[in-house]
């Protein structure tokens, strides 16, 4: 079982909890030059995307390739949805979530649908076995060029997995099928052997929880 | 024609539309409420952000420098194209036109084919029949090699997704472990040592932190039966008794038990820990298992 994360302005200021703080900071100061090279975008100045691909590709590479397992596959996602976003800048709306969300729900979403369409082809036809899946992914490194950037992400990580680790492992449990297996809740309920309502209901919960976290973070760092 | 959802049926959904784990026709009824209503339409957002979230949770995978160059060198390729095309500037191929044009595959001229060379002189009658043969002993060959490929990529996927969730749980356990450690030794923790009777002599220690965080850890109790507990009360100067929750000892009489509750940091006179029935008592009924006053260091 997993116990909740404590924070308050007091840890704040002793930085028992800085990963986390540090990466809502980050996320903060970094709203409005996302928000500025969106903008950019919508305005066909191609150098923005340039901006936003060095930026932000690292963690759609990495959400991508989890829920692909496939390096080739991967690159491709992550032209597409860097592709998806120049076309769409101008279709981007504040009041619906921030930038980083909305590039993330892009990169999934296209993900998910390359992986749902690979197992069907994969069950239609035994000739449709390319690459080995394991082989592509032994062929990616980490990147040290950029050191600074792999510590932060890192330090992001450490933070999400902190706010995670406040669930209950049957809610937790419940959101990680849901956002990194791709699957709806008749199918988690299916997996689980959970009955529908109490999985909507876990769902539900999580969220509320995980979303109540982070909202008390955003108000404590601002 | 779809049947419009109310507020207290959008609000039960949003959270599960901001994993975009809705079917779709509940998707569509949820959005078609939420483009009317401003509260449910804030709170999506909220939700989608703390999904954005999850993301981050993930180890970072960098991808091949190179690899990444060149992607983004094509970006900047195709946006440039797409940029001159929306303003009109004929120099430039539109990035569509441009992939219309590029073919799918290279194509070979069929003067480089070259054809197959007879082994040997079967006669003429039997060539189509040895081809054959060989034709379906190559498939067949080809087909237990590939179903033997997709058996590896299987294991190996396995045993991918199984290092992963391992890590996952040991980024979390560690991540627990801090947090304990935190929730133990802060300068601002305050600690109540308990003591019971019995053969085994049970002690713990209450740790209170800031955060309305309550930590016991207790040694030495005693098993109970099958259809009890045991019940953490926090007692204030006036002697309320205020149930933190119930909790179970493993096989050593040792226990772990975490809670949060508020209480005034000048509030509390008393910890006491009572063995009560299974699912705990509004007020404590049964014997005191453990026992310390507020202020007291130590068992």
């Amino acid at each position: 079982m997993l116990a909740s994360v404590p924070f308050s302005k007091e840890r704040a200021a002793q930085g028992n909890c800085s990963p986390l703080i540090n990466a809502i900071k980050r996320r903060l100061h970094s709203a409005d030059s996302d928000r500025e090279l969106v903008r950019q975008m919508s305005a066909s100045e191609e150098q923005a995307l340039g901006i936003f691909y060095d930026r932000w590709a690292p963690l759609v590479h990495s959400l991508v390739i989890h829920l692909l397992d496939d390096a080739g596959e991967a690159e491709d996602v992550v032209e597409e949805t860097f592709w998806q976003a120049w076309r769409q800048a101008s279709r981007y709306d504040q009041s619906r979530g921030s930038v980083s969300t909305w590039l993330v729900t892009i990169a999934r979403s296209r993900a998910l649908d390359r992986a749902r369409s690979r197992r069907r082809r994969k069950e239609d036809s035994l000739t449709q076995l390319g690459e080995s899946d394991a082989a592509r992914v032994t062929r990616v490194g980490v990147d040290a060029a950029n050191p600074h950037e792999d510590a932060e992400a890192s330090d992001r990580r450490s933070a999400v997995i902190k706010a995670l680790c406040t669930l209950p492992e049957e809610q937790r449990e419940a959101l990680q099928l849901a956002y990194f297996g791709g699957l709806s809740q008749t199918e988690i309920a299916d997996k689980t052997g959970q009955p529908l309502g109490t999985v909507k209901t876990r769902t539900r919960l999580a969220m509320e929880k995980l979303r109540k976290q982070l909202k008390t973070l955003h108000e404590e760092t601002a | 024609m779809m049947q419009p959802m109310s507020h207290e049926e959008a609000q039960e959904l949003l959270a599960t539309e901001a994993l975009d784990a809705l079917r779709a026709v509940e998707h569509d009824t949820l959005l078609a409420h939420v483009g009317d209503c401003a509260e449910c339409s804030a709170e999506l957002a909220g939700l989608r952000d703390s999904a954005g979230f999850l993301a981050e949770a993930l180890p970072t995978v960098a991808m091949d420098s190179r690899r990444s160059a060149a992607i983004r060198s094509q970006l900047l390729a195709r946006a440039t194209a797409d940029a001159a095309a929306r303003r009109g500037d004929p120099g430039v191929n539109s990035p569509d036109k441009r992939h219309a044009q590029t073919p799918i595959a290279p194509t070979v001229p069929l003067h480089d084919e070259q054809p197959v060379r007879a082994i040997g002189r079967p006669p003429a009658s039997r060539g189509g029949w040895y081809a054959a043969a060989a034709a379906v002993m190559l498939a067949a060959g080809l087909l237990t090699v590939l179903r033997s490929s997709r058996r590896d990529a299987g294991i190996l996927r396995n045993e991918l997704a199984a290092v992963r969730a391992e890590r996952f749980e040991s980024e979390a356990k560690i991540t627990l472990r801090d947090s304990l450690i935190e929730q133990l030794t802060g300068v601002t923790v305050r600690i109540v040592g308990l003591t019971g009777d019995g053969p085994k002599a049970p002690v713990g220690w209450v740790f209170w932190d800031q955060n309305e965080r309550w930590t016991l850890l207790a040694h030495n109790l005693t098993a109970v039966a099958a259809n009890q507990v045991y019940q953490l009360w926090l007692i204030t100067p006036g002697q309320r008794k205020l149930s933190a929750g119930t909790f179970a000892a493993d096989h050593r009489g040792h226990s772990v038990f975490r809670a949060t509750l508020a209480l005034p940091r000048d509030s509390l006179a008393a910890v006491a820990v009572t063995v009560e029935p299974a699912g705990g008592v509004p007020q404590p009924t049964g014997p005191i298992a453990l026992s310390g006053e507020a202020g007291k260091i130590g068992p």
